[in-house]
């Protein structure tokens, strides 16, 4: 009896959000005037609810020394020996960060009440909301590899539909876009490695830990250590992507054109530490991947280093918040690396929570400096001073222009990558039009080639 | 064998289009039309429901694809509801219902002689309306050339396998499939059809995808393995083609075009896989992308209609003025990429699954993930914007109603997709996977595919 409740509770974190986003959604369909008090009080309730239900398991947990709770809704649907089956497990690596997501989620509601008040796309910031808290639910407790792909897509739309939020503008549509190009091109790893782990262990459930090794449920790779690492380094491209690691970082400051609310939530606390509390589910699989764990952390330690660096010389706060935020998530990629599975979990959730606040109060940066600077009576200290003692002085000038040009990733990967496949592209179309002239008897069409870049990258 | 539900739709479908046919102007027509068409739909999702529920004496759908008759209906539903008049006459809407029977046909029967003898019936319509709609342009005679050909092909290779000539009669089969399906190089037709072409009968004459059901329908122990294998191959090739073109383009109609060309190919890819559960995908991912495509296509009609055009220029929509339109391009264009919450993904999943080629699961993951960034390129650019005065109107109550249906219908799908995959009995008749491990795909020493029982048996 205490199992199944516990395992409908499980259920509920997931649930009640889902059915938040379809109330919203078939409100929205049906534009019913609804008032801006019942929209929060929709989001209010779900998340609520999730939050109370994370915590009653997080007690129960507590209380009988369980490692966790596994509840199986069954097969969603079967052919012969592949079962894509709806498993979610609370655990002890699941459930803070499910807590804290629905806390947060909640609070961000909250806060947005005022924020957005009067907006026309109110319900459709709620909506947008609710689904990117569903997803990310179902991303923290998914037992399966299929199943988190499932929730990391959702987590990826509602976050390229909220930098687009302002859509009569041109720049947050673009960065829209471009932010969810970066999600599909890495998520081909994630969607990859489900389906290698499926052909090569012949399923992709999280299984419980051997005594001794990673502390929680976690995705084992195949015996075959080659085939893990290759599994293990398509999981850390998928994490560079959501996480903003190098060198597909730069659409993260380019995210902060959404709604502060919304950047606050993503790219502060949660989605940006998606990534990285994937490698962390996947701590058995990269156990067997030594090479992949090395890849881990010098792709962390090389966003922490670039990231500081450029962060420093921002001119705006959100920008400047975006490369801090990178920072951290860089030395969580590292601790990951390192086996610091603890600490990287605590550091996750103390990083996401200074950070959102943070970036909520961007808007009043002025107004809290100067409250400071009054409350201390003088100007506030100059920072960073242990940058210029550390770095020589022949270098900082070139260090500062590196930073200033974002490294010139941005411009490298568009003119080595971005520009190449789209030449390749334009070209083949203007044959393909060739062509298709040349059977209709040699009729004239417009060609493509004089025209922008259709994937313009700023 | 013949299957009823799918010949009584049709019968009901050529009715429905001579009366259309009556109608004074395009106005009327089109009201007609979408009462004709909602009530069939009612009546053949209700038949297929009832077909999987109740085992009855008769043979009422097809038992692969319960549900492609009503999926049919459900794109003739969309295509005769969200038509602009401009550019759709009475006679056009007739056409978009004669085609639909056509393709009702199809799944009426596994006689090859009847199914060579619809499949060229709705390619001359089709081509009759591009006649009248542009003269002898581009699509027009590219329609003609590809067509003519693919149904030689396709006639002259069932009747080659009719007659024991399996290895050439089964090779020119699929040559003709593939060019009906848009494979490269048969290709060229497609995206000029869906460019020019009145929407409707772009969207009723494409979206069925008589290609796939021919395949499945000709099932894989009259087809050696290698001669399927190469179509896959060239099917997945086209797939990520398709994508990378997609990428390219400035013009509404020409990205969709290359977008569902590409989600096509992948269709073909699952039934040339040769696994029961990448050919379970693939059947799945047919009729899911049949009603998407349908809906996706005929939202961006609405809205070139509205505009006069549908550059992929940022800053000439108005979203705030058409959320509803704005909500149908973007669930219909997701549903087309198989994006969670869509039926397509279950479609998709399945597919990738069961690829025993790792090339083929590569080029489908990747065109795949090119096909998302298209489908919200095309929603964000066209719905960006606050164009002032430009009177774009929302969805009317009518479209509002039957969209509406469809998202509902879509989204039941999506929660049990269970009803929609084909029964265990029928999938042990495809080929025996080869096992969970990677690998290419090899046939037996002459080549061919092991044998079996054949699914709707084409030549027996």
């Amino acid at each position: 009896m205490m199992e199944s409740s516990t395992q409908w509770l499980v259920i509920a974190i997931v649930a009640l959000p889902g059915v938040a986003v379809l109330a919203l959604g078939l409100s929205a369909w049906l534009r019913r005037l609804i008032e801006e008090r019942a929209i929060n009080a929709v989001v209010a309730v779900a998340f609520a609810g999730s939050a109370i239900a994370a915590a009653v398991l997080i007690a129960f947990t507590a209380a009988t020394g369980a490692g966790g709770v596994i509840a199986s809704a069954g097969d969603w649907f079967a052919v012969e020996h592949y079962h894509f089956t709806w498993v979610l497990i609370a655990d002890r690596l699941s459930l803070p960060f499910t807590l804290f997501c629905a806390l947060l989620v909640g609070l961000i509601g909250a806060f947005s009440r005022r924020y957005l008040h009067r907006e026309p796309g109110y319900l459709r910031f709620y909506l947008l909301l609710a689904l990117f808290g569903a997803g990310v639910e179902l991303v923290l407790l998914a037992g399966t590899l299929d199943l988190l792909f499932f929730g990391w897509e959702i987590v990826g739309l509602a976050s390229a539909m909220l930098i687009a939020f302002f859509n009569e503008r041109a720049q947050p549509v673009e960065h829209g876009l471009r932010a969810f190009a970066t999600y599909r091109v890495c998520d081909t790893g994630l969607l990859a490695a489900a389906v290698w782990l499926h052909h090569a262990a012949g399923s992709s459930t999280a299984v419980l830990p051997a005594p001794g090794a990673t502390p929680w449920m976690g995705f084992v790779g195949p015996g075959d250590q080659f085939q893990a690492t290759a599994i293990a380094l398509l999981l850390l491209w998928a994490s560079i992507g959501k996480s903003a690691q190098l060198p597909l970082g730069g659409w993260l400051p380019r995210a902060m054109e959404g709604p502060t609310p919304s950047s606050a939530i993503f790219y502060g606390a949660i989605s940006i530490h998606l990534g990285a509390y994937l490698l962390l589910r996947s701590a058995p699989l990269l156990e067997q991947a030594p090479i992949a764990r090395l890849m881990i952390c010098l792709v962390g330690g090389a966003t922490a280093l670039h990231a500081t660096f450029v962060g420093r010389v921002q001119s705006d706060i959100k920008s400047a918040l975006a490369y801090a935020s990178m920072t951290q998530v860089g030395i969580i990629f590292v601790e990951i690396g390192l086996g610091f599975h603890h600490l990287a979990l605590a550091h996750i959730v103390g990083h996401a929570a200074i950070r959102s606040l943070q970036i909520l109060r961007s808007p009043s940066l002025l107004h809290d400096h100067h409250q400071l600077e009054r409350a201390m009576g003088q100007q506030l200290p100059r920072t960073g001073g242990h940058i210029e003692r550390i770095v020589p002085a022949a270098i900082q000038p070139w260090l500062y222009r590196h930073a200033l040009e974002r490294g010139y990733i941005d411009a490298l990967l568009f003119d080595f990558v971005v520009r190449p496949v789209l030449r390749l592209a334009r070209e083949l179309d203007h044959r393909e039009r060739q062509w298709t002239s040349h059977l209709a008897n040699g009729r004239a069409r417009p060609t493509m080639l004089d025209q922008r870049d259709p994937v313009e990258v700023s | 064998m013949s299957y009823l539900l799918p010949a009584m739709t049709a019968l009901a479908y050529c009715v429905s289009a001579l009366v259309v046919r009556r109608c004074t102007s395009a106005l009327n027509a089109r009201s007609a039309a979408t009462v004709f068409a909602a009530a069939i739909s009612a009546a053949s999702i209700t038949g297929s429901g009832v077909a999987v529920g109740i085992r009855l004496p008769i043979d009422l759908v097809p038992t692969e694809a319960p549900y492609a008759s009503a999926a049919i209906a459900i794109v003739a539903l969309l295509a005769a509801s969200l038509a602009p008049l401009a550019s759709h006459s009475p006679r056009t809407f007739s056409r978009i219902f004669f085609l639909t029977a056509a393709a009702q046909a199809c799944l009426a029967t596994t006689d090859p002689l009847w199914i060579a003898v619809f499949w060229c019936a709705s390619a001359w319509i089709a081509w009759a309306e591009l006649s009248a709609a542009t003269g002898a342009g581009i699509s027009t005679r590219l329609f003609g050339l590809f067509h003519a050909v693919a149904g030689a092909l396709f006639v002259l290779g069932a009747g080659l396998l009719s007659i024991g000539d399996s290895p050439t009669g089964a090779g020119l089969l699929l040559a003709g499939i593939a060019i009906r399906a848009a494979v490269f190089p048969g290709h060229s037709w497609f995206v000029p059809l869906l460019e020019e072409a009145p929407m409707g009968i772009a969207v009723a004459f494409a979206a069925p995808q008589l290609a796939a059901f021919a395949w499945v329908a000709a099932s894989a122990d009259q087809l050696p393995g290698a001669i399927a294998n190469t179509v896959a191959g060239a099917a997945a090739f086209s797939a990520l083609f398709a994508a990378l073109l997609g990428l390219a383009q400035s013009n509404g109609r020409r990205a969709m075009g290359f977008l569902v060309m590409s989600q096509t190919n992948l269709v073909l890819t699952g039934i040339g896989s040769q696994s029961a559960i990448a050919r379970s995908g693939a059947v799945f991912t047919w009729q899911s992308l049949c009603v998407a495509f349908a809906g996706f296509a005929m939202a961006l009609a609405a809205i070139e209609a509205r505009r006069g055009g549908l550059l992929l220029v940022a800053g000439r929509g108005n979203h705030a003025a058409t959320p509803r339109l704005a909500a149908a391009v973007l669930i219909f264009g997701l549903a087309c990429v198989g994006m969670p919450l869509t039926p397509g993904f279950t479609g998709e999943d399945l597919l990738l699954q069961g690829a025993l080629s790792q090339g083929l699961q590569a080029a489908a993951i990747v065109a795949t993930a090119l096909n998302g960034i298209t489908v919200l390129r095309i929603f964000l650019t066209v719905f960006s914007g606050r164009a002032p005065g430009t009177g774009e109107i929302d969805l009317r109550p009518s479209e509002v109603y039957v969209v509406g249906a469809v998202l509902a219908a879509m989204l039941a799908a999506t929660a049990l997709p269970r009803g929609l995959i084909a029964p265990a009995s029928l999938r042990r008749a495809a080929i025996e996977p080869t096992g969970p491990s990677s690998g290419m795909i090899s046939g037996n020493a002459e080549g061919k595919a092991k044998p079996h029982r054949s699914i709707l048996p084409l030549v027996r």
